[in-house]
């Protein structure tokens, strides 16, 4: 039932980011927050990570994700972080389900891993199911215990592992859908149909597997007829639902069962009911010799006499009709390739009504049920190369961004211009340590001076000069030289002070630019380091390249294998004619016998009466 | 139906050569994928630590917390009086703000000291009616990398929705 479903992982963030759950694509959008797995450290970028996510933009997603340090997480961190990058890289199409397997303890990767095994059941791979099976862990979480029981159910059943089958079906409830469906194919491949099977069928009482339970009753009766328990039969053929699909066989089923328990009159109603229903099956056939049988049982040979010889009369025309019918229908083969994709009969220019419902019936059969999944499967198959060509584009684009993004760069000559800053800086820092240095040794406290100090000093010096011209003049004024004097000191000590903050602030700004000169060191560095992946670039452009021309290659053989398919349903239709013929052939034979037998008792009785007489 | 049979195998024979072939082509993209992630993250290490270094660097982020159903139509950021950045919200961003993500709207470089952010983000309400949030705080700018959320939440009291802009 899941066997066409790609897995959509959610994400959300409640305070810090916090849980995931997986729902199907056509849920899409629908966030369940009560289902808690993760719980990632806060870090603001988590929740940008987020904003991509829900904005459905992956790759930027993917891109912010790759830029948080993950060397600070805690081991537990660092595992929902690699899951959290391992769902989005799935919602992005970057991987496959391979890699979820080494974080197959999450409940996403497991849930992937069951739709993974389901797909190989539907396709009949059971060798790759059990491989598949075997990557589960031994804890199954609870919501997804059901469908791991339903799967394993299956496999075993196909190989016959009954004990394994009985517990797998044993621990599933008795009213899913996966029970039923287990049931049903139990009825069809079981050793020998059982009572208990035949109980359980019955018990099924949820509408909406009325289809399930009918088709397994169906199977299930015929093999109760097949070991001549004709009681067990129609228990089993009651329990059909009326105006079923399987309703015209089940009718037919029952006849034969009433037939068996020599309740022919019983008998005759149900294969009445079939004959009169216009069933353009064998079934109808079935029915009219089952009916015959039934007459002559109940003492009215003519009247059986007669039913042969119209059935016999209308098998015969049905088989003459066969080629031409079978003709004009594979000559539609093209037609009918389309109708197994898009049920659209009107397509079709089918003749008559009784065709139609014939090819219905045609269309019914296992075979084509099963070329239908194969047609299905190869769409799959060029989706999947579709999507992994496109994915392999937007690397061959990302390749191309990064080689031009450092081609740029070199042509810019970024390495140069970030060597000569480095350089420049380097020397800046120098000449700046040096002359810090000088001044602190010689403690030139002019070297900081400021404007305003020189303008003071200005005045001083000018002072003192006239201080000097006073004293050639013979005037002294010692209390003026000694004021002069002291408010030069005052203001070299102004100065000094200025010095020592100025040296600090000095002291800073060296800091700040070996800081930036150590930004800029590790940016050359990781420069140099990414032009060392440049030729590994270029290589991956030419496995890009290999690989496309494989997938091209591999869509190639497709056409071939669709051939095969077409090539198949035609064997098909062959198949399909040979078999209804022989069937047709069969009630013919059996309805001649059937008349022989009346015709030789009745014979027999006239002869014993006429003898009787003489 | 030997026919039919044999058909089927031959079938199941080339779905199980095509299955294989796919594997090991799954395998291979796989390996060249994670070859390019990693390439992909020094990359953008590299471009981060080249156009932002950590002195100047700053970064604004738009978070949406509101309890009624508002859509944000356009933001319009300006630092010291000059825009530098302005969106046109999609429904899909919008969702993906209501959910929970945080939109990295600005990320550029400023000089350390003081400097005055503002935001006019407008507002659709259920009736299609536009909304204007103004919002303007100053910030100092260290050293350090700067980080300020701009957020419209609703207020605890009487539960109007505003604009607030605070230190990440």
């Amino acid at each position: 039932m899941n066997a066409v479903k790609a897995l959509f992982l959610f994400v959300s963030v409640i305070g810090h980011i916090q849980a995931f759950s997986n729902i199907l694509p056509n849920e899409s959008n629908h966030l369940n927050k009560n289902d808690a797995i993760f719980d990632i450290s806060y870090n603001p970028i988590y929740k940008v990570v987020l904003f991509n996510y829900f904005n459905n933009d992956y790759q930027e997603a993917l891109k912010e994700l790759a830029l948080i340090t993950t060397s600070d997480l805690t081991p537990t961190e660092l595992k929902n972080h690699n899951a959290f990058k391992q769902i989005l890289m799935l919602s992005n199409g970057q991987t496959s389900i391979e890699s979820l397997i080494s974080v197959s303890q999450n409940q996403a990767a497991i849930e992937s891993l069951l739709l993974a095994i389901n797909t190989q059941i539907d396709s009949k791979n059971w060798q790759q199911a059990n491989k598949l099976f075997k990557l589960l862990p031994k804890e199954i979480p609870q919501q997804l215990q059901s469908q791991h029981l339903f799967l394993l159910g299956q496999l075993t059943l196909e190989s016959h592992s009954q004990v394994n089958y009985q517990k797998a079906k044993g621990s599933l409830n008795p009213n899913s859908l996966e029970y039923a469906v287990l049931l049903q194919h139990q009825s069809v491949k079981g050793n020998e149909p059982s009572i208990s099977l035949l109980n359980q069928l019955i018990s099924l009482n949820n509408e909406s597997f009325s289809h399930i339970k009918n088709s397994g009753l169906l199977a299930l009766g015929y093999r109760f007829l097949d070991i001549n328990d004709g009681q067990s039969a129609a228990v089993a053929f009651k329990n059909i639902s009326v105006n079923s699909l399987s309703d015209n066989a089940g009718s037919l089923g029952l006849g034969l069962a009433f037939n068996q328990l020599n309740q022919f009159s019983n008998a005759r109603i149900l294969l009445n009911r079939v004959s009169k229903s216009g069933d353009p099956s064998v079934v109808y056939y079935e029915s009219q010799l089952a009916d015959a049988y039934a007459l002559e049982q109940l003492g009215d040979e003519q009247q059986s006499l007669d039913k042969l010889i119209i059935t016999i009369a209308q098998a015969t025309q049905r088989i003459n009709d066969l080629p031409v019918v079978e003709k004009h229908i594979i000559n539609q083969s093209q037609c009918i390739i389309n109708l197994l994709n898009n049920v659209l009969l009107n397509q079709c220019d089918l003749k008559g009504e009784e065709l139609n419902e014939q090819f219905l019936s045609l269309l019914s059969t296992q075979p084509f049920v099963d070329i239908n999944k194969q047609i299905n499967s190869i769409t799959k198959l060029e989706l999947q190369y579709n999507q992994q060509l496109e994915t392999l584009m937007s690397f061959d684009y990302l390749l191309n961004h990064q080689v031009k993004l450092i081609t740029d760069l070199l042509n810019n000559s970024a390495m140069l211009k970030l060597k000569n800053e480095i350089k420049d800086i380097t020397a800046k820092t120098h000449t700046v340590v040096t002359n810090v240095d000088h001044a602190e040794n010689t403690e030139n406290a002019h070297f900081f001076l400021s404007e305003h100090y020189l303008s003071l000093q200005e005045r001083i010096d000018k002072i003192f000069k006239s201080m000097v011209f006073l004293k050639r003049s013979g005037q002294k004024n010692i209390a003026s030289e000694r004021r002069v004097t002291l408010m030069q000191s005052i203001l070299w000590w102004q100065s000094y002070s200025n010095f020592s903050q100025n040296i600090e602030n000095t002291r800073t700004s060296i800091d700040q630019l070996n800081k930036q000169l150590t930004d800029n060191n590790h940016a050359y560095d990781i420069l140099k380091q990414y032009l060392v992946k440049v030729p590994l670039m270029l290589q991956q452009l030419q496995t890009v390249l290999e690989i496309n021309q494989n997938i091209t290659q591999e869509k190639t053989k497709l056409i071939v294998v669709k051939k095969l398919i077409n090539n198949d349903v035609i064997n098909l239709f062959n198949t399909f004619f040979i078999e209804q013929k022989a069937a047709l052939e069969k009630v013919l034979v059996n309805a001649y016998l059937a008349k022989l037998r009346i015709e030789d008792a009745s014979f027999n009785r006239v002869l014993t009466t006429q003898e009787g007489g003489e | 139906m030997k026919l039919f049979l044999t058909g089927i195998i031959l079938m199941t024979l080339c779905l199980n050569v095509n299955a294989y072939n796919t594997q090991s082509i799954a395998s291979k993209i796989q390996i060249l994928k994670q070859q390019a992630v990693l390439l992909h993250k020094d990359l953008a290490e590299l471009e981060q630590d080249l156009i932002y270094p950590s002195t100047t660097q700053i970064a604004i982020y738009l978070a949406k917390e509101l309890q009624e159903d508002l859509k944000i139509g356009s933001m319009t950021l300006s630092v010291d009086g000059v825009t530098v950045s302005s969106h046109i919200y999609t429904s899909d961003q919008n969702k993906a703000l209501e959910l929970g993500g945080m939109q990295r709207f600005y990320k550029g470089n400023l000089k350390v000291g003081e400097h005055v952010f503002s935001a006019v983000i407008k507002v659709f309400n259920r009736n299609n009616e536009i909304i204007i949030f103004k919002g303007e705080d100053a910030f100092y700018k260290d050293n350090e990398p700067l980080s300020l959320k701009i957020n419209l939440l609703n207020t605890p009291d009487n539960n109007s929705p505003l604009i607030s802009l605070t230190r990440l």
